[in-house]
């Protein structure tokens, strides 16, 4: 059997003298949507850094076509588009100037066809008249669509979504679904965490219950 | 949006999606100075400290011109050693805070450079003001006035090796709580030698002698800080990104 794309294995993490995740492990492969379920503090958050790699597990490890992502971040990080807890978007800035940083970040050399990009991205979200506004001025919804654009403009492979439903109306949260169901048709993979139960359609939804 | 599937598929090869160099650095200086810009407070302040603090000076030790002259070099260099301290709390805690920090972190482009593009941009803002006052406050001591491009060129020299420095403090601190302290704790020490020969030199211009050779070990520190910082800072940055929950 080949190897997984993306394996978690054994990992555990104690806080200070609890056991917050006790050997999970799991393994996505091209076209896999996992949603990972669980109560409030049962560890979903602390799981999706380790898996990105901005956390750190006290046993076990992540591993990205068979290499641990410590020996092979920088292939990983290419792969791998992040939305976390917090949004990730400056306040003082306006959706389009926080979507050009990430586009340049995430490897784009041509401004022009990024503007272009960005807009479509921004008229999908119903924030092209907000574009020119810093973000700090937007609701907490149109703050969490403005980063969640992101998932329509890098070719990420991987997709880490922490919770990327919270605060968004009906018509964003259909949005979110139709483009996970879209990349995962694609051969992407999506890891998120929602309290919500999805419904992606055409795509199968596994799902992995921590505590 | 069939165009979707080649894309992934080309993130699959080796192919590494890094930027260049000067694309990335001016990215980044770009994206510091319209944060800063539409956050005037974070570079008005160390400047309205710094200048407060040495006018307190005369208050305090009197009036008489030959003091002011014979102390004005280390409450120039103390000053603007602590105004560009006060400076470097707001260098990664907002990007900390509001989660973009992760973001440049795990964006595969190299945190080094970002470091230094952000510290350049917190210079220009921090160090750079400092460095324009001081002809004025310099006079208000009594200085001699052949005396102040000499202060000038050290505190360009040393002002940037500050920031620098500083930039390790503030990346080890990151997200602790009330990490003021502790951040002077850490810089202060490393800064002494800065302190040393940046106030030697206008000490020593001051009194007609020639400061060439305190100014060429400023700028050595500052070439030895340029090297070694970003690097030191981005791995600390690592650590203190991967620190919470």
């Amino acid at each position: 059997m080949s190897e997984p794309v993306l394996a978690v294995k054994d990992v555990t993490v104690w806080r200070g003298d609890n056991l917050l995740l006790d050997n999970v492990s799991f393994s996505l492969n091209d076209g896999n949507v996992l949603q990972i379920r669980g109560a409030n503090g049962s560890g979903k958050t602390t799981l999706l850094r380790i898996v990105c790699g901005v956390g750190i597990a006290d046993e076990g490890d992540v591993f990205w076509q068979g290499v641990s992502t410590r020996r092979n971040t920088d292939q990983f990080n290419d792969a791998l588009l992040y939305i976390g807890h917090k949004a990730g978007i400056k306040g003082e800035l306006t959706a389009m100037e926080n979507l050009r940083i990430f586009c340049r970040l995430s490897g784009s050399e041509n401004p022009a066809s990024d503007d272009k990009k960005i807009s479509v991205a921004l008229d999908a979200l119903s924030l092209n008249q907000k574009a020119d506004i810093p973000c700090r001025h937007l609701s907490a919804g149109q703050q969490r669509r403005v980063s969640l654009a992101r998932l329509l403009l890098q070719a990420n492979r991987l997709w880490v979504l922490d919770e990327p439903l919270t605060s968004l109306d009906a018509a964003g949260l259909s949005w979110v679904e139709s483009r996970i169901a879209q990349h995962a048709a694609n051969g992407g993979m999506v890891l998120l965490t929602t309290h919500a139960p999805i419904n992606v359609e055409s795509v199968e939804v596994n799902t992995f219950d921590l505590g | 949006m069939t165009s979707d599937k080649s894309a992934l598929q080309s993130n699959d090869t080796a192919e590494p999606l890094t930027v260049g160099i000067l694309s990335l650095l001016t990215c980044i200086i770009k994206r510091e100075w319209l944060v800063a810009f539409r956050n005037p407070g974070q570079w008005v302040n160390p400047l309205l400290f710094f200048v407060v603090v040495v006018s307190l000076f005369p208050l305090g030790v009197g009036p008489s011109p030959a003091t002011l002259a014979s102390i004005a070099p280390g409450v120039l260099w103390v000053s603007s050693l602590l105004a560009v301290l006060l400076s470097l709390g707001t260098l990664f805690d907002a990007d900390y805070a509001d989660g973009t920090l992760e973001q440049l972190v795990l964006s595969g482009q190299s945190l080094p450079l970002i470091v230094l593009g952000k510290v350049l941009v917190h210079w220009l803002l921090s160090g750079l003001p400092l460095l324009l006052v001081s002809p004025l406050l310099a006079l208000l001591f009594n200085l001699p006035v052949a005396s102040i491009p000499v202060l000038m060129l050290s505190l360009l020299l040393g002002t940037l090796t500050l920031s620098l420095i500083g930039s390790i403090g503030a990346a080890l601190t990151v997200g602790l709580n009330q990490a003021g302290v502790l951040l002077s704790l850490l810089v202060l020490p490393l800064c002494v030698p800065v302190l040393i020969f940046g106030s030697s030199a206008v000490l020593a211009a001051a009194s007609d002698l020639g400061a060439g050779g305190q100014l060429l070990i400023l700028a050595a520190c500052l070439l030895l800080a340029l090297a070694l910082a970003p690097l030191t800072a981005a791995l600390a940055l690592r650590i203190g990104v991967s620190g919470t929950r």
